[in-house]
């Protein structure tokens, strides 16, 4: 097993100058996934919540980010305060307040659900709000949050996830070009090996600790009875409290706001497989939305569409019907335009039919029709 | 085991060489139980893995790598001449040689000179440039391949000088497509000229015939356009008329036409950071060639006034030119929706010089309000489709008439623009602003909606990789016929089509490629027979799209080229590939070691006791 990795991590290597951040940046998506579940772990809800809000308010819409908690923290029997989450004991802001869209809840936050999410390997009826449709002009931000240890993430308390798969997946990602840079966001014990075996370009990693040590929650809310937020999220969120879509900070000041002996753990970020550097990157390359535009400079001028159809069959010399119908299908066989003749025929006579049947008339067709079928079965039985 | 122990037990007063043979019989049984299960057990765990031609997609990854998918071009001079007296055959078609030398010299320099950005859907070096002269009755030819459908000798008898002295272009561009097909048309039977005369362009050279370029008197040539390039797959030159039968200079702008149009529709203003791979890539299509134009009609403040239209109408006389002509490269849908209480996010400030509302410019990339337009909720779109948006805003009354900002300050006077990949947006002002507060409907007729509909069209034309309208290349030198019928002319038609196809073949050798590294590096994973199916059918329409091309066959091979992406990508995304198996051999001895281990040993023992015992005894016996 080890050898094979090693000659694919070689074969990788030699194909990474194939892949040049050449594309433009067009979009930003965002994965926010909290892996804890049961009421002792609402931090890590309110976590999550917390980074949609501030995605949310710089500027990414629900339609590129997408969430996976387990939400049963606001209905929870234990929830004094019910349908409301909290990231602070001052209770000022309601984390679940309006407009909160979860694509995976529950049971279906999986490392398989999450796996297939970033691949993209989806079953086909999987609808398009639960997938991650990014392309190569995106900057995606993927945060995580909940217990984890050396090299691993837990998952629902049932399953965990490898730092190995996880930088397979990314992998993979990669080479179907489904990112042009990533943002990988931790916040549980030991985060920092979590993204130790990345090799992929184009990835940044920050962690809020590194290996043996563990990271920890910010306060008690004594009302709700739990801590609710982390410390590393907990100066994320302060960070951003002050900006808006507007801002040029930078990431390298966001990762360099962090206070060790506040954070009482070491928060530490992985750029050498980042091309940029970091003071030239502005947060909202990941946090925050931007569209490239393009004015449009001239509009067409004079289109005359399909008015021309029959000009240009009568240069062809062919009757306007049948041009319709070579124009219509593209093709000009003889064999076939007689064929087609027939369709069209019995095709516009159900069209005919449904053109003049509107409401009224429809109403009186239908009545007549049933009162007719009546008297009709009526006189077979008589007869 | 138990029988075993029963047998020691019973055989405890004396070891007989019976029940030591009952006793070795016991134990052998059950060791070569367990050797003759170990091979069973193997395969009756073996993970199914379809057999995948790895080799033949390394090979495939390697040939496209180094070269990408050329289609051949064929460039038709043809030069309109009277016969003078004094010409000699020979010297004519010598001539003509020189001709066709000095343009393939001359093109092959342009391209290199641009590096290599007219590889890429461009032709690149694999075009083969054919001289005439057709003076009426004579026609003198070089160059061309046998079998090729060229324009037929005659064009001079029939062509409408006086349209084309008078400037009257769209005329004489129909003319001439008239005299193509009409001559094609009985090269091969029906169906498939029209896909035949993809890749061939026929430029012709016009003499100004007696007319002294510098009288000012009227029918004098200033400013008007020297190169006309018609919307189909001609062009024509009005040179003016000199000693020498074709000068140098003439062959230079037959070359420069046929780069800069033919091979490259024209370069593109902005965007010239991205390379042309990413142009190929940027083809707004999904990996199988579809995608769905999703218009919506945004109504910003309903309680102002409520706009409605009739989508049917302007799909038919609007979209479905376009989309006809655009089915050689892709396959789009349309679809319609009208949305209420749709505002944008930005707030517009009052521009007193012009005396209208604008969005900066700076606030336009935040204009899309992602959180109140539900946009992308088209119920048609699968998984992995394709959705460009075209939204039509209509502001509130407090804004009306809205208008955006150019970076240079000046105002729009399209009031749109585009995103790359997402779509288009254009702003329309309701004629007097004035509010309607009756809350009826007002319907959007087909010719009120007809100044927008300009705009999306070169939106779309913008979002496929061309300029918004062809117009912006004339100058003083130069003249393009709009595509009026079809937005697309067809030579830009054929410059997509080699785009795309390039790069659809590009694409579906690195997904295979990736899709090979990856099982190869996942032993465990089980590979259904579906993949090998997928892999093989995208190898062997690449092959038939390699094929095709170098045939000359555009459509076959863009549709082969299609194909080939379409059915790599399924084969890349087939849901039963999860990778989640990170199972080194440590995980392996973790999980059998249990179960095997102390069943193992003690067979393994108590056989070979036996068997020392029995060797043992056989001795003493044989000793004794």
């Amino acid at each position: 097993m080890v050898p094979l990795r090693l000659v694919l991590f070689l074969f990788l290597v030699k194909s990474v100058q194939t892949v040049c951040c050449s594309s433009l940046h067009t979009n930003n998506w965002a994965v926010l996934v909290c892996t804890s579940r049961f009421w002792f772990n609402y931090r890590h809800m309110a976590n999550t919540l917390s980074l949609y809000r501030t995605v949310k308010r710089l500027g990414i819409p629900d339609n590129r980010i997408i969430l996976m908690l387990a939400d049963d923290m606001a209905c929870n029997s234990r929830n004094s305060y019910p349908a409301q989450v909290f990231n602070n004991e001052n209770h000022q802001i309601n984390l679940y307040g309006d407009n909160v869209e979860v694509d995976y809840r529950g049971y279906e936050v999986t490392v398989e659900n999450f796996l297939r999410v970033l691949t993209g390997r989806h079953d086909s009826a999987v609808p398009r709000s639960k997938r991650l449709l990014s392309d190569e002009g995106s900057h995606i931000l993927l945060y995580m949050t909940g217990h984890g240890g050396d090299q691993f993430l837990k998952f629902q308390d049932s399953e965990e996830i490898q730092s190995h798969d996880l930088a397979d997946a990314i992998e993979q990602m990669r080479e179907k070009k489904r990112f042009k840079e990533l943002l990988i966001m931790v916040d549980t014990c030991q985060a920092a090996t979590l993204y130790a075996q990345l090799y992929s370009p184009g990835v940044l990693a920050i962690g809020s600790s590194r290996k043996g040590q563990n990271s920890y929650s910010h306060h008690l809310d004594s009302e709700v009875g739990v801590s609710v937020v982390d410390r590393f999220t907990y100066y994320t969120l302060a960070f951003f409290e002050n900006l808006d879509i507007y801002s040029n900070a930078s990431l390298i000041s966001l990762f360099q706001s962090y206070n060790p002996a506040l954070l009482m753990s070491h928060a530490d970020y992985r750029q050498d497989l980042f091309p940029r550097a970091l003071n030239e990157v502005p947060v909202t390359n990941f946090f925050g939305s931007v569209m490239e535009i393009v004015h449009t400079d001239s509009a067409f001028e004079g289109f005359k569409g399909s008015k021309h159809r029959e000009m240009a069959c009568s240069a062809y010399s062919i009757s306007s019907k049948e041009c319709n119908n070579a124009v219509d299908t593209g093709m000009a066989s003889n064999s076939e335009k007689s064929s087609q003749g027939l369709e069209n025929v019995s095709v516009g006579i159900f069209e005919w039919l449904l053109h003049n049947l509107d409401d009224e008339s429809a109403d009186r067709v239908v009545s007549i029709g049933l009162v007719g079928l009546v008297a009709m079965v009526i006189l077979s039985s008589c007869l | 085991m138990y029988m075993a122990h029963s047998v020691l037990v019973q055989a405890n007063g004396g070891t007989s060489a019976q029940t030591r043979e009952e006793r070795l019989y016991v134990v052998s049984s059950v060791l070569i139980f367990f050797l003759l299960g170990f091979p069973v057990w193997l395969k009756s765990t073996e993970i199914y893995r379809a057999p995948l031609p790895f080799a033949a997609v390394e090979e495939y990854s390697k040939h496209v790598g180094s070269s990408s998918l050329t289609f051949p071009c064929y460039f038709h001079f043809i030069f309109l001449e009277k016969w003078a007296e004094d010409w000699n055959e020979t010297l004519v078609i010598e001539d003509l040689e020189n001709v066709v030398i000095k343009a393939s010299q001359a093109i092959h320099n342009i391209v290199k000179k641009s590096n290599s950005s007219y590889n890429y859907g461009g032709c690149g070096t694999s075009f083969v440039v054919m001289a005439s002269l057709d003076a009426g009755e004579k026609c003198v030819r070089t160059g061309v391949p046998t079998g090729l459908p060229i324009w037929p000798c005659g064009l001079m008898r029939s062509m409408p000088f006086t349209l084309v002295h008078q400037n009257d272009n769209d005329a004489v561009d129909e003319f001439l497509n008239r005299f193509s097909s009409e001559s094609l048309i009985d090269w091969e039977y029906g169906a498939s000229w029209r896909g035949r005369t993809s890749g061939m362009y026929t430029i012709l050279s016009i003499k100004e015939n007696g007319h002294n370029e510098s009288a000012s008197g009227n029918g004098g040539y200033h400013g008007t356009p020297k190169a006309v390039i018609g919307k189909y797959r001609h062009a024509w030159l009005i040179t003016s008329s000199r000693n020498s039968l074709i000068a140098n200079e003439e062959i230079e702008q037959l070359s420069n036409v046929v780069v800069k149009f033919f091979m490259n529709a024209g370069g593109s203003s902005h965007s010239s950071k991205i390379s042309m791979e990413e142009k190929g890539e940027f083809l707004p299509l999904a990996a199988d060639g579809k995608a769905i134009l999703s218009f919506s009609l945004l109504n910003a403040e309903p309680a102002d006034w409520i706009f409605d239209w009739n989508f049917n109408e302007l799909q038919v006389r609007f979209l479905d030119p376009i989309l006809q002509a655009l089915q050689p490269i892709g396959y789009l849908e349309v679809e319609s929706q009208v949305l209420y209480h749709t505002p944008s996010t930005i707030q517009s400030v009052w521009e007193p010089a012009a005396g209208k509302r604008v969005v900066l410019f700076e606030h336009i990339p935040f204009f899309v309000n992602a959180n109140e337009w539900h946009l992308d909720t088209s119920t048609a779109a699968a998984g992995r489709s394709k959705v460009l948006q075209f939204a039509i805003y209509i502001p509130p009354a407090v804004e009306c008439p809205l208008h955006l900002k150019q970076q240079d300050g000046n105002l729009s006077k399209t009031n749109g623009f585009t995103s790359p990949g997402w779509g288009g947006v254009v702003i329309f002002n309701p004629g007097n602003c004035r509010r309607n507060f009756s809350g009826s409907v007002q319907h959007l007729s087909l010719k009120n909606m007809e100044p927008i509909m300009n705009v999306i069209i070169a939106q779309i034309r913008v979002l496929f990789g061309l300029t918004a309208s062809i117009s912006e290349f004339n100058d003083e030198n130069m003249h393009c016929i709009p595509a009026v019928n079809t937005a697309f002319s067809e030579w830009e038609i054929d410059v997509l089509l080699r785009r795309r196809a390039a790069a659809d073949v590009a694409s579906s050798a690195s997904t295979l490629r990736s899709l090979s590294h990856l099982v190869q590096s996942l032993p465990n994973m089980v590979i259904k027979d579906e993949i090998g199916v997928q892999v093989r059918n995208s190898l062997s329409a690449a092959a038939a799209a390699e094929y095709n091309a170098s045939k000359g066959v555009y459509h076959a091979a863009a549709e082969a080229a299609r194909k080939a992406r379409s059915w790599a990508e399924e084969a890349f995304f087939q849901p039963s590939i999860m990778s989640l198996l990170y199972l080194p051999l440590e995980h392996h001895f973790a999980i059998y070691t249990p179960f095997f281990v102390p069943v193992l040993l003690h067979t393994f023992l108590a056989a070979f006791k036996e068997i020392k015992r029995y060797v043992r005894a056989c001795k003493s016996t044989s000793s004794s």
